[in-house]
C-alpha cells in the first residue's frame, strides 16, 4: 500500500514520495546535515555525447538495449502525454539544461499521480504528471530535472551496477566462508549484506546528481533556492498527510530529505540567484493542467491535494483550477470545518477563468448538503450548461427536475 | 529507470513474492449457483469463478477472477461503515485511503472508487464515463462505468474498463464492481457479470 | 569474461529439480484445433529475448550482444522451421506500431503472462482453467494481421542467462564443499500461437529449463526446436 513501494525497484530516480522504506521502523538517528558535494567537487561527465547505445563492450550496453525497448513501448502508452506544447516546453527545459547532451536525452511526460523523474541509461527520461502539479514554477521542475540529466552524465547506472554486482559477489564469498549453511540462509544472507552495502552508494549518486541539478540552475539564470523549495515541499506534503518521513541509514536509496533541504540550501546560498520563472510555468503546462488537477484530486488523498493547492495559490491567488483542486479536497474530505473551507474555495474558484466545468459540480453538491438548494440547482445548472456531455447529466438532470 | 540493478532487486524481490504467493494466493472454484458474502450479499452466479481465498488482492471483501487478475477482476465491498475506506487495511495504510461517508453522492461514490483502485491497484489515468441511478435488489442504486489503466511505471501495461454498481442502506455501502482488460475481456464477460448483479440480494445487519 | 562450459552440466543438474515439477501435469490442453499446413501463414512477431550473464554472487548482467545474436539466431531458425510446416512472415519491426497494434501487444503480454501463473500445477492455479487450455486475444486479433495475409500470430518470449567465469566457481565450490547446487543459468518463456480470426491461443509450449544456448547460430536451433515442439505439422 506505501504508494512508492514500486518504485524503488525502478532504479535511478528522485524518488521524492517515500521509497520502499519510508516505513522501516528503524531510525538510527540524526542524519549528517552538512553531507553532500560542494562547488569544487569534480562532477565531469562520465559518458561522452551522441553515444545512446555506446558500444558492445560498455557493461551497461545490455541495460540500454532493454531500455531502448522499453521506450519504444513507452511511445505507444496510454500514459504518454501527447499535447505539443507541453512536450516542447519540458523538452525544451530538458535539452538547455543538458546541453552538449541535448540529443542524447529524450523525454516522456507520463500520466503518473506521484512525485517522480526517472532516467534510464539509454536516454530515456520520464516525468510524471505528479511532478508537474507539484511544481509552481520553472526552476523547481528544472531543478529535478537537472538532476535526472546528472544521473546521465556521470552514468550512475552503469556505476551501481558494478558495485551492486561487487556486492552480490562478496556476499556470496561471504556466505561461502560462514561456512555449513544451508542453500536457504545462504541466500538469505546475501540478500541481507548486499542491500545493505548497495544503499550507501546509491546516497552518494543522488548527492551528485542534487549538486549537478543545483549548478545547472544557476548556469542557466534559474534560482538554485528552489532545488531546495521541493524538498521543502515534499517534506510539508508528508507532514500533512501524516506519513513520518522515518530514515534508515542503511536501507536508504537516497538521503533524508532533512539533508538534503539543508545542503541544498547551504549551496544556494553560495550560487548566484536567478529567476524561478512561475509564469512561464503556468503558460507551459497549460494544455495538462486541468487534467494534473484532476488527477490529484481522484488520487483520494485529500490532505496531499490540498497541500499542493496552496503551494499554488501562494503564488497565484486567484487560481480556478487550484482552488478547484482545494475545495473538492476539501468537500470529499468532508472533516469539521471542511465544508466551510470547500465552500470558499469553490465560490473563489468559479471566478476564475481556468476553473473546471466539475467546480460548479462539487460546488453545487456542497451548497445542496449545506441545504442551500436553490443555490445548488443554478450550480448545478451551470455545470450542465458547461459540460453537456459529462457523465453523470442525466442524474444530474433528474436531481433538478425533483 | 528500471535497468540490470533494479532488475536484480526485481528478482530477489520476486524469489520473495513467489514465495509469499505460493504461501497465500490461492484460489477456489466457486459457483454456478448462490454465493453468500458474509451473510451480507447473497449472489446466483450462471457459472464458475475464481474465489482468491489469499494473496495481494484479498483486502477487499471478496475478490474473484475468471481468467486471472491480469485480466479481469470483480470484487465486492459488503456493508463499509461511514468514515471507512473501502478495503480492509490497518493503521498508517487506512488513514491514506479514501474513506465513504454516508450519504455521498454519485459522483464523489466514483471518485471514492477510484482512488482506492489507484491506491490498491497502482491504476491511473481514469475517466469516467457513465453515472446513473440503476436499480438492485429493488432499491435505489448508483451504477457507473470509467475506463482506467494499470502497470505504468512496472510490469504489463493494461488498458482497462470497469463497470461498478453501488447501494447505500442504513448509511452502509454495498459495493460491486467489475474492471477488466477493455480488449474483449469486458465485453465476453460483461453479460455473466450482469447477470450477476440483477440477483443480487442485500441483507443489511440490523443495527 | 571466460565461459567455461562444463558449467553447463552443473546447471543442468541444479534445474533437474525444478524442470521435473514444471514438466509434469502437462497435457490438459488440446492443441488440435491448429492444423498447419500450407494454408497457415503464421506471423512471427519480435523475438522478445534478453540473455544475462551471471556473477560470482548471481548477480545478472544484460548482454547486448548475447541479445541481439540471440534475436538474429532465433529468428533464422524460427522461419527455417516454420517454412517447413507452414508459411512464415516477419512482422515489421521498423515501423512503428499504431494504437491498435500496441493495444494488442499489451493483452498478449498479459495474456502470456496469465497462462504461465494460472494454467499450470502451481499455487496460483485458477479452477477455471482445470479442464482444459482456453485463452484468447479476442477478434481484435485480427488488427494484428492486417497487410501481411497471415492468419496465426507467433510471439516468442525467452529470459536467458548464463553463468560467468566467477558463477561457475562459485557452483564449484558450493556442490564440492556443500554439496548444494547454487542456481546457474536459466532458460524460460514461453512460445504462443494465436488464431488471427478468433484470438484464440490454439497452442502454447513453455520454456524452463537449465539447459540451451542461444549464443551461437547452431546452439540456437536446439533452443528454437524445443520451443517450436508439439507445434502441428
Amino acid at each position: 500500500m506505501n504508494p512508492t513501494r514500486r518504485r524503488f525497484l525502478g532504479g535511478l530516480c528522485l524518488c521524492g514520495a517515500g521509497g520502499l522504506l519510508a516505513c522501516t521502523p528503524t531510525d538510527p538517528g540524526r542524519p549528517r546535515l552538512d553531507a553532500g558535494l560542494g562547488g569544487q567537487s569534480d562532477l565531469s561527465p562520465r559518458n561522452q555525447p551522441g553515444q545512446r547505445h555506446g558500444t558492445d563492450a560498455d557493461p551497461d550496453a545490455g541495460m540500454r538495449e532493454s531500455m531502448d525497448r522499453m521506450e519504444r513501448r513507452i511511445q505507444t502508452s496510454r500514459y504518454r502525454v501527447r499535447e505539443a506544447k507541453v512536450n516542447a516546453y519540458v523538452g525544451g527545459i530538458v535539452r538547455r539544461l543538458a546541453g552538449e547532451f541535448a540529443e542524447d536525452i529524450r523525454t516522456y511526460i507520463v500520466r503518473v499521480p506521484d512525485f517522480n523523474a526517472t532516467q534510464a541509461p539509454n536516454g530515456m527520461m520520464q516525468v510524471w504528471t505528479g511532478l508537474l502539479v507539484r511544481c509552481t514554477n520553472e526552476a523547481q521542475l528544472a531543478a529535478v530535472l537537472g538532476h535526472e540529466i546528472g544521473h546521465y552524465t556521470r552514468a550512475h547506472s552503469r556505476e551501481r551496477q558494478a558495485v551492486w554486482r561487487t556486492n552480490a559477489d562478496i556476499a556470496q564469498a561471504l556466505a561461502m566462508l560462514l561456512g555449513a549453511a544451508g542453500a536457504g540462509q545462504l541466500s538469505d544472507l546475501n540478500t541481507v549484506l548486499l542491500t545493505a552495502s548497495g544503499f550507501g552508494y546509491n546516497r552518494e549518486n543522488e548527492r551528485e546528481s542534487d549538486e549537478i541539478g543545483i549548478r545547472l540552475l544557476a548556469e542557466h539564470g534559474l534560482s538554485p533556492i528552489e532545488a531546495a523549495r521541493n524538498w521543502e515541499n515534499i517534506t510539508a506534503e508528508f507532514e500533512a498527510r501524516g506519513i513520518p518521513r522515518s530514515h534508515s541509514l542503511l536501507f536508504s536509496t537516497h538521503p533524508s530529505d532533512e539533508e538534503r533541504t539543508a545542503h541544498l540550501r547551504r549551496r544556494a546560498g553560495e550560487l548566484p540567484p536567478g529567476e524561478t520563472h512561475a509564469a512561464r510555468y503556468r503558460d507551459g503546462i497549460s494544455e495538462i493542467r486541468e487534467y494534473i488537477f484532476e488527477e490529484q484530486v481522484r488520487t483520494g488523498v485529500h490532505a496531499g491535494t490540498i497541500v499542493i493547492a496552496d503551494r499554488w495559490l501562494a503564488v497565484f491567488p486567484d487560481d480556478g483550477l487550484a482552488l478547484y483542486a482545494k475545495g473538492e479536497a476539501l468537500r470529499l474530505r468532508a472533516r469539521t470545518g471542511d465544508d466551510e473551507a470547500a465552500a470558499a474555495a469553490l465560490d473563489a474558484a468559479i471566478r476564475d477563468v481556468h476553473a473546471p466545468a466539475n467546480a460548479w459540480r462539487g460546488y453545487g453538491l456542497l451548497r445542496r448538503k449545506l441545504g442551500q438548494e436553490a443555490e445548488a440547482r443554478e450550480l448545478l445548472n451551470e455545470y450542465l450548461r458547461r459540460a453537456p456531455n459529462a457523465p453523470d447529466r442525466d442524474l444530474v438532470r433528474r436531481s433538478l427536475a425533483g | 529507470m528500471t535497468e540490470s540493478i533494479g532488475r536484480f532487486l526485481r528478482v530477489l524481490a520476486f524469489a520473495g513474492l513467489a514465495l509469499a504467493a505460493a504461501a497465500c494466493q490461492h484460489y477456489a472454484a466457486i459457483g454456478p449457483g448462490s454465493y453468500d458474502v458474509h451473510g451480507k450479499i447473497a449472489v446466483q452466479l450462471d457459472s464458475q469463478w475464481n474465489r482468491q481465498i489469499a494473496g495481494p488482492r484479498a483486502p477487499w471483501d471478496e475478490s474473484w477472477t475468471r481468467h486471472g487478475p491480469l485480466l479481469d477482476a470483480l470484487v465486492i465491498a459488503a456493508g463499509i461503515a461511514d468514515g471507512k475506506p473501502l478495503i480492509g487495511a490497518s493503521g498508517k495504510e487506512a488513514e491514506q485511503l479514501p474513506k465513504f461517508r454516508a450519504g455521498m453522492p454519485p459522483a464523489d461514490l466514483v471518485t471514492l472508487v477510484q482512488g482506492t483502485l489507484g491506491a490498491a491497484e497502482r491504476a491511473s489515468d481514469f475517466e469516467t464515463t457513465r453515472i446513473e441511478t440503476a436499480r438492485i435488489d429493488g432499491r435505489e442504486a448508483v451504477r457507473f462505468e470509467f475506463t482506467f489503466g494499470t502497470g505504468a511505471d512496472q510490469g504489463i501495461e493494461s488498458d482497462r474498463k470497469a463497470l461498478g454498481v453501488a447501494v447505500e442502506i442504513d448509511g452502509q455501502l454495498y459495493l460491486v464492481l467489475f474492471h477488466a482488460v477493455e480488449t474483449h475481456y469486458y465485453d465476453a464477460l460483461r453479460p455473466t457479470v450482469e447477470t450477476m448483479l440483477e440477483s443480487v440480494r442485500i441483507r443489511p445487519k440490523k443495527t | 569474461m571466460q565461459l567455461v562450459s562444463p558449467a553447463r552440466l552443473l546447471l543442468v543438474l541444479c534445474a533437474l529439480a525444478l524442470g521435473a515439477c514444471a514438466a509434469s501435469n502437462r497435457r490438459v490442453e488440446d492443441f488440435t484445433a491448429f492444423k498447419g499446413g500450407k494454408d497457415a501463414v503464421i506471423l512471427v512477431l519480435p523475438v522478445d529475448a534478453e540473455l544475462s550473464e551471471l556473477s560470482f554472487g548471481g548477480y545478472p548482467t544484460t548482454r547486448r550482444d548475447w541479445t541481439l545474436a540471440a534475436r538474429e539466431h532465433m529468428n533464422a531458425h524460427l522461419r527455417a522451421a516454420l517454412q517447413k510446416k507452414t508459411v512464415a512472415t516477419v512482422f515489421d519491426e521498423t515501423q512503428e506500431p499504431d494504437e491498435g497494434t500496441a493495444k494488442l501487444l499489451r493483452l498478449h503480454a498479459a495474456v502470456g503472462q496469465s497462462i504461465m501463473s494460472h494454467q499450470y500445477e502451481g499455487p496460483a492455479k485458477l479452477p477455471t482453467k482445470a479442464n482444459g487450455f482456453d485463452w484468447t486475444l479476442g477478434t481484435d486479433a485480427r488488427v494484428l494481421g492486417q497487410g501481411s495475409g497471415a492468419n496465426y500470430a507467433l510471439f516468442i518470449h525467452v529470459r536467458d542467462s548464463y553463468s560467468g567465469a566467477g558463477r561457475v566457481m562459485a557452483q564449484a565450490i558450493a556442490a564440492a564443499v556443500f554439496g548444494i547446487p547454487l542456481q546457474g543459468g536459466m532458460q524460460t518463456g514461453f512460445a504462443s500461437l494465436v488464431d488471427l480470426q478468433t484470438g484464440q491461443v490454439v497452442w502454447f509450449n513453455r520454456l524452463q529449463r537449465g539447459a540451451g544456448d542461444l549464443r551461437t547460430h547452431e546452439a540456437a536451433m536446439e533452443t528454437v526446436e524445443v520451443l517450436l515442439a508439439g507445434l502441428p505439422e
